[in-house]
């Protein structure tokens, strides 16, 4: 041990100089400094010196306050900037949206009417409702659901009310299983709260909100299934996803209905990027021979 | 007495003036001028226990703000600048309390 050390007094409770700084409040210097030099001696170039980093403690104090006064609304003002920059951005996607969707409808009209796929527009047709990239017309089935209603203020304490705020509230995994459950049951199409799903589509939760194709949705959640009503109806009454939606009703008060409709319209779904693209050869002859086309990355 | 009439007036005039700090130097600003309340506290504390002297307070004074100010610009460079920031002040307000509570049982009993 160094010699400097076993000559400073030691305390029983040395080691425990944190808590004691806590509990006693830290000295600088001031007990020892005194002990030393005595507190008579007040050299007149001491005071001045205080005084002064005195002044400067509070110019910067002052200068720090303002400044921050100053930048607290340009924070707030830069937040809205982007806010509204974000709305703006996200209505022209979804205009976009609409017209390629136009556009395709026309497309897909002309390709009808030319008749050029010939045998093949059959096969289209079926590709398309699979793949969602058609909108789909038919009779099936209406799914909604919807989160319990938070609990009301004032809800009795007896009141066996949901353990947490969000128990109640409808989940990717309740939408995943009545969406496998309708796939299974042989739905050809299905679409929620207007969304049409692709092969491609995520029922994704993030945060409070279920997202869907990366689009957050809101409940109440309609999940439209166009097929064979009465079978789709039966296969969700008795599987899992369904008698646990039933009990989740009593229990935590979801709402949960299911009802046949026969004019289910379904939109066509975001559409994949275009691939490949071939040219159908002249109308007027019998089999199409398509020439070697362009690709389209 | 002139000492708590020079900060006040310090404030003041740093409201009024509203001095330019150097751009590199403002995020420390706030911080340093924490570090340095906690030396004004102890020196208000030493005050009243008799003990006070100046060379202890300007010394301390100085090194709180070099020490509080080179800590977060460490941290800053390593890229934790934010928690060390917090750590920081945490300290601070800890040592700032205990000094208050003292001074505290100084002028209420004494």
């Amino acid at each position: 041990m160094p010699q400097s050390w076993s000559s400073v007094a030691k305390r029983p409770d040395a080691s425990m100089s944190l808590l004691r700084e806590v509990v006693e409040g830290a000295d600088d210097g001031y007990r020892e400094a005194a002990a030393v030099h005595g507190t008579s001696v007040r050299p007149w170039w001491g005071r001045l010196i205080a005084v002064l980093l005195l002044l400067g403690l509070g110019v910067a104090a002052g200068q720090a306050i303002v400044a921050a006064r100053m930048a607290a609304p340009e924070v707030a003002t830069g937040e809205q900037r982007l806010r509204t920059e974000v709305d703006r951005q996200t209505a022209g996607t979804d205009e976009l949206a609409l017209s390629v969707n136009r556009i395709q409808d026309e497309v897909s009209a002309l390709q009808t009417s030319s008749g050029a796929l010939g045998a093949r527009q059959d096969e289209l047709d079926r590709l398309q409702v699979a793949a969602g990239t058609g909108a789909v017309h038919g009779s099936g089935i209406l799914i909604t659901l919807d989160d319990a209603p938070p609990p009301s203020a004032d809800a009795g304490v007896g009141d066996p009310g949901p353990l947490q705020a969000d128990d109640g509230r409808i989940h990717d995994r309740e939408l995943q299983a009545v969406v496998n459950r309708l796939w299974a049951a042989g739905a050809e199409a299905i679409s929620i709260n207007g969304l049409r799903l692709t092969p491609r589509t995520a029922i994704r939760e993030a945060g409070q909100a279920v997202l869907v194709d990366f689009r957050p949705l809101s409940p109440p959640y309609s999940i439209r299934a166009v097929g064979d009503a009465d079978a789709l109806q039966a296969e969700l009454v008795a599987s899992r996803i369904g008698r646990s939606l039933q009990t989740y009703v009593s229990l935590l008060g979801i709402s949960y209905d299911v009802s046949s409709s026969d004019n289910l319209a379904l939109p066509a779904g975001s559409n994949p990027r275009l691939r490949a693209v071939e040219v159908a050869g002249p109308p007027a002859a019998g089999s199409t021979t398509p020439a070697p086309g362009t690709e389209n990355p | 007495m002139i000492p708590a009439v020079a900060l006040v007036l310090g404030v003041v005039l740093g409201f009024v003036l509203q001095p330019t700090v150097p751009l590199a130097l403002q995020p420390y600003l706030p911080i340093a001028v924490v570090a340095a309340l906690d030396a004004v506290f102890g020196a208000v504390r030493a005050q009243l226990d008799h003990v006070f002297s100046d060379k202890v307070f300007v010394v301390s004074f100085v090194s709180n703000v070099l020490v509080a100010a080179l800590i977060v610009y460490l941290g800053d460079q390593l890229g934790v600048g934010s928690q060390l920031s917090t750590g920081v002040v945490v300290v601070l307000g800890l040592r700032i309390f205990s000094n208050v509570a003292a001074i505290r049982r100084h002028l209420f009993r004494a």
